[in-house]
């Protein structure tokens, strides 16, 4: 029987390990399995969790572990290089701001993969360079280079759309 | 880049909600895993034991080829001895050196391969006292060595040189074991 109280860490983090996951796949589907293993191998190494970062960063540890697994397992497959990400499964409240965030949101997902990875990490979700780098097995300088390039990228994209409108 | 056109950049990124609520309930699959999980987890440490069952076999197989190949060479070793006339002489014994013994050789090297790559398995302490043993065992080995190419003929040099081989074997084998149950322990948790 799986504890009540683990039930509760999941139902308290799912929303943000599942945006997490679907920011840096790209895809609704593979994003909920992403999340699922995330809370197996969280139950699994809860043990190890020993208080010394918060249960989001420990969760986000996890959920960029899997889903670089994953991307070892299905090289090319499943997981885009680059790509759009699916609007629609980004459930957000309606009206003229959301439409804006989604446009962020679709800049994003075209960015290369490397690149987006350390702006999902550092840009939305708030970590260090530091902690970024750990989680994605790079160096920190890389982490900035890449947040650079995304940043560049990204505002090059929206200054396009922006013109265009 | 204007920095400004970041900084307006960042803000955006920041604000963007970091919750996004699954198209479905994934809970009864992640509790299913997890079940299913604890369910095989004692299975999941059986494929370990028939290989620690094996290493302990493969030791066991190992020490047994050496200790038999030292009781010959040790047989060889006596009667060359005995047949060498006079110590002192110009006779060059045959055996000052390990037995060449091709299966001995191989025994050997393997145990030796498996101490060195468990070596850093010990914690620092005993490993700096293995290997001042270690090295006790060989300068021992050079000393007898050279004791018996002056005395080839003395029986109790050459059960000397016949012991260093068997403490360094030992060592070896000791190291083997003791970090086989480390292993074995670890497959268990």
């Amino acid at each position: 029987m799986v504890d009540v109280e683990f039930e509760a860490i999941y139902r308290s983090h799912v929303d943000q390990v599942y945006g997490l996951c679907l920011r840096m796949t790209g895809q609704p589907a593979l994003a909920e399995d992403c999340t699922q293993e995330c809370f197996i191998a969280a139950w699994r190494a809860l043990r190890t969790f020993e208080g010394r970062s918060r249960m989001s960063t420990w969760l986000h540890r996890i959920a960029v572990n899997t889903v670089l697994t994953l991307r070892r397992r299905r090289p090319g497959d499943a997981l885009r290089e680059a790509g759009e990400l699916d609007e629609a499964a980004l459930q957000m409240p309606g009206g003229a701001e959301a439409a804006g965030t989604l446009d962020i949101e679709a800049a994003m997902g075209r960015l290369p993969q490397g690149a987006r990875d350390v702006l999902v990490l550092v840009g939305v979700y708030g970590h260090s360079h530091e902690e970024a780098a750990a989680m994605l097995g790079i160096a920190a300088g890389t982490s900035k280079a890449q947040l650079h390039r995304a940043r560049r990228l990204m505002a090059q994209q929206l200054g396009i759309a922006m013109e265009a409108a | 880049m204007n920095p400004s056109r970041f900084d307006s950049l960042d803000a955006a990124l920041a604000s963007l909600p970091r919750e996004v609520r699954p198209g479905r309930e994934l809970w009864p699959e992640i509790a299913r895993g997890i079940a299913d999980g604890v369910r095989q987890a004692p299975r999941a440490a059986w494929p370990q034991w028939p290989m620690a069952l094996a290493a302990s076999l493969l030791l066991a197989s190992l020490v047994g080829a050496l200790c038999w190949s030292v009781a010959r060479e040790r047989t060889t070793a006596e009667i060359l001895a005995r047949r060498t006339p006079v110590a002192g002489t110009a006779t060059v014994p045959v055996s000052l050196q390990l037995p060449q013994d091709a299966d001995y050789v191989a025994a050997r090297a393997a145990l030796e391969r498996t101490f060195n790559e468990r070596l850093d398995l010990l914690a620092p302490a005993t490993r700096d006292r293995v290997r001042a043993d270690l090295a006790t065992i060989r300068k021992a080995n050079a000393d007898i060595s050279a004791a018996l190419a002056q005395d080839p003929a003395s029986p109790l040099l050459w059960q000397l040189l016949r012991n260093t081989w068997q403490q360094e074997i030992n060592l070896y084998t000791s190291v083997a074991q003791t970090t086989q149950s480390m292993l074995t322990r670890s497959t268990r948790s």
